[in-house]
């Protein structure tokens, strides 16, 4: 009996002593884990404070700030109308665009792009280049000019039926489509490059119609700008339309445009639009103010459709087609001696009407290389507002035919060579200009024809960079 | 000949469907919220892709979405026009 309880009570003492032994085991434990908490603990505080610092850098850093670059050899051969050839077999330019970005809250943004454009080893401020709807976008010397300045203003809710947004300042209203296929990038303007291309200063409202139509990306807008402003109250300034006490009016500029996608599809475009230019002035780099004239209102008329990388076959489409209509004033220019209103010659004054369309593909044939042709065409009395195009020919705005060509090579996701071909054969002069009558070549006079480009061909070489 | 190109033109976008926008949105995932870099590193870590449900999807399917969300990356080459905010 004593035996039992003494093996009774050394079972027992073994038991507790097991279990004392598997709870110190235990507490080991538990304290390993509450170190390993703790230790864990202080690393995260240390990555908190890391990422603060991180998130007070970007927070500090109020603008983004992105890059664009071309550099490019042309060799241009003109053909004038009485025969003889002037060529220019190695003109280089290069063209810097700092691009900037600043997410001001979730309902506004500013956006910005800051732009050089020049010939080497010149500095010479070409004449073009002091257009305002040209700075930057026209070779001039090493400035860097403003092409850019706007802030995207959401004013109405998330829940809104027509969510809108006003978008104010120095538009972004060049490189449009489609001319981002050529430089490989995405769309870089609101309006077809067909109907304009330049630095523009205005107010847009775009009003978003998806939830009502049930469309991709369809919008409305509603644009105002000034192609040239008439200050009469300042007196200090020498440019005649700017300070002058006489009748000369702003140039104003209306447009109404509808866009959207295609079948839904994102990586299409669908826009058709009208504009109008009222009282044109002459030539805003006349000081004469007695001279200058508003010469009268141009309307444009715009349809486009585009396509990228459609069905992922690597193909990409566009097709442009656009109107204009010039209605002249009565008012006449004279400049040298020599008399000028709008689409005329002084003496004609009646409206002129003008079509152009501009086609184009691009097509992928590997994962770096692309090729792509384009075609575009005008008639005689064709007008465009793409006299700021960074194109030196400006072939949108021919009154002939125009056909270009070109190899593209992806050297990585940024940056791209391009090799190309243009060919341009004038139907009439002058293209491109509000003032004077486009003619035909063989009724010009002799001394007329020697000054007068018939056709040009270029072959270039580009490199462009995206980041 | 305008009517034909048109017509053409329609008919190349309609006939064929590529729908990696809805691929994404059953997926949950917002392309703009990391870089490009950032959206390569998650196609190399069998970890990442799991936590953003990508793991069960074909070779061909990760293949699109890949290049789907480092195009349209926080650092992305974006489409600039009025309006687009």
């Amino acid at each position: 009996m004593i035996f039992r309880f003494y093996m009774a009570g050394l079972l027992l003492m073994g038991n507790l002593f097991a279990e004392d032994q598997l709870i110190e085991t235990y507490l080991d434990a538990i304290t390993q884990q509450k170190q390993q908490i703790n230790e864990l603990k202080d690393r995260v505080d240390e990555l908190e404070d890391s990422l603060e610092s991180v998130e007070t850098r970007t927070l500090v850093d109020k603008i983004n700030f992105g890059v664009g670059f071309n550099t490019e050899v042309n060799s241009y051969e003109k053909k004038y109308a009485d025969g003889h050839k002037h060529t220019s077999s190695n003109l280089y330019t290069t063209k810097l665009m700092l691009n900037m970005e600043s997410k001001i809250t979730k309902n506004m943004r500013f956006t910005g792009r800051l732009s050089m454009y020049k010939y080497w080893a010149d500095s010479t401020k070409h004449m073009y280049s002091q257009f305002d709807n040209m700075q930057g976008r026209a070779p001039s010397d090493s400035t860097l000019f403003v092409e850019r300045a706007y802030v995207d203003w959401k004013f109405t809710g998330d829940k809104a039926l027509f969510p809108s947004v006003l978008t104010i300042g120095r538009q972004p209203s060049s490189d449009g489509p489609s001319h981002q296929f050529k430089s490989n990038t995405t769309r870089k303007s609101t309006y077809s490059a067909l109907v304009f291309d330049g630095a523009s200063d205005g107010i847009v409202l775009t009003t978003s119609l998806e939830k009502v139509l049930l469309l991709k990306n369809a919008r409305i807008r509603f644009a105002y700008g000034k192609g040239f402003q008439n200050d009469e109250t300042s007196q200090n300034v020498t440019n005649a339309f700017i300070g002058a006490d006489n009748s000369l009016k702003d140039t104003d500029v209306y447009g109404l445009f509808f866009e959207s996608a295609l079948f839904n599809r994102s990586n299409t475009l669908f826009q058709i639009g009208v504009a109008q230019m009222k009282n044109i002035i002459a030539n805003p780099l006349d000081s004469n103010s007695s001279e200058n004239k508003n010469i009268g209102d141009v309307t444009f008329a715009g349809v486009m459709f585009e396509g990228t990388d459609i069905n992922k076959m690597g193909l990409d489409l566009f097709a442009h087609f656009a109107y204009s209509y010039a209605k002249p004033s009565h008012d006449v220019y004279s400049y040298n001696g020599q008399s000028m209103s709008l689409l005329g010659d002084g003496s004609d004054f009646e409206s002129k009407s003008a079509t152009a369309f501009w086609l184009g593909t691009r097509y992928a044939v590997s994962e770096f290389s692309k090729v792509g042709v384009e075609y575009n065409q005008g008639s005689r009395y064709w007008l465009t507002a793409s006299q700021g195009s960074y194109d030196l020919l400006n072939k949108l705005s021919t009154r002939g035919k125009a056909v270009e060509t070109y190899y593209l090579y992806a050297i990585n996701r940024y940056s791209f060579l391009r090799f190309g071909g243009v060919y341009v054969d004038y139907d009439y002069t002058n293209s491109g200009w509000f003032l004077s009558e486009p003619k035909k070549f063989e009724d010009l006079s002799s001394t007329e024809k020697q000054s007068s480009v018939e056709s040009v061909k270029n072959i270039y070489l580009q490199f462009g960079l995206n980041f | 000949m305008k009517k034909y190109i048109f017509l053409f033109f329609l008919f190349v976008i309609k006939i064929f469907a590529v729908d990696v926008e809805t691929l994404v949105k059953e997926l949950d995932i917002v392309p703009a919220k990391k870089a490009s870099i950032q959206w390569e590193r998650v196609f190399t870590s069998k970890r990442k892709m799991k936590r953003y449900g990508l793991d069960h999807l074909t070779d061909e399917e990760k293949t699109v979405l890949k290049e789907y969300l480092i195009s349209h990356a926080a650092d992305s080459d974006k489409p600039k026009f009025a309006g687009d905010l």
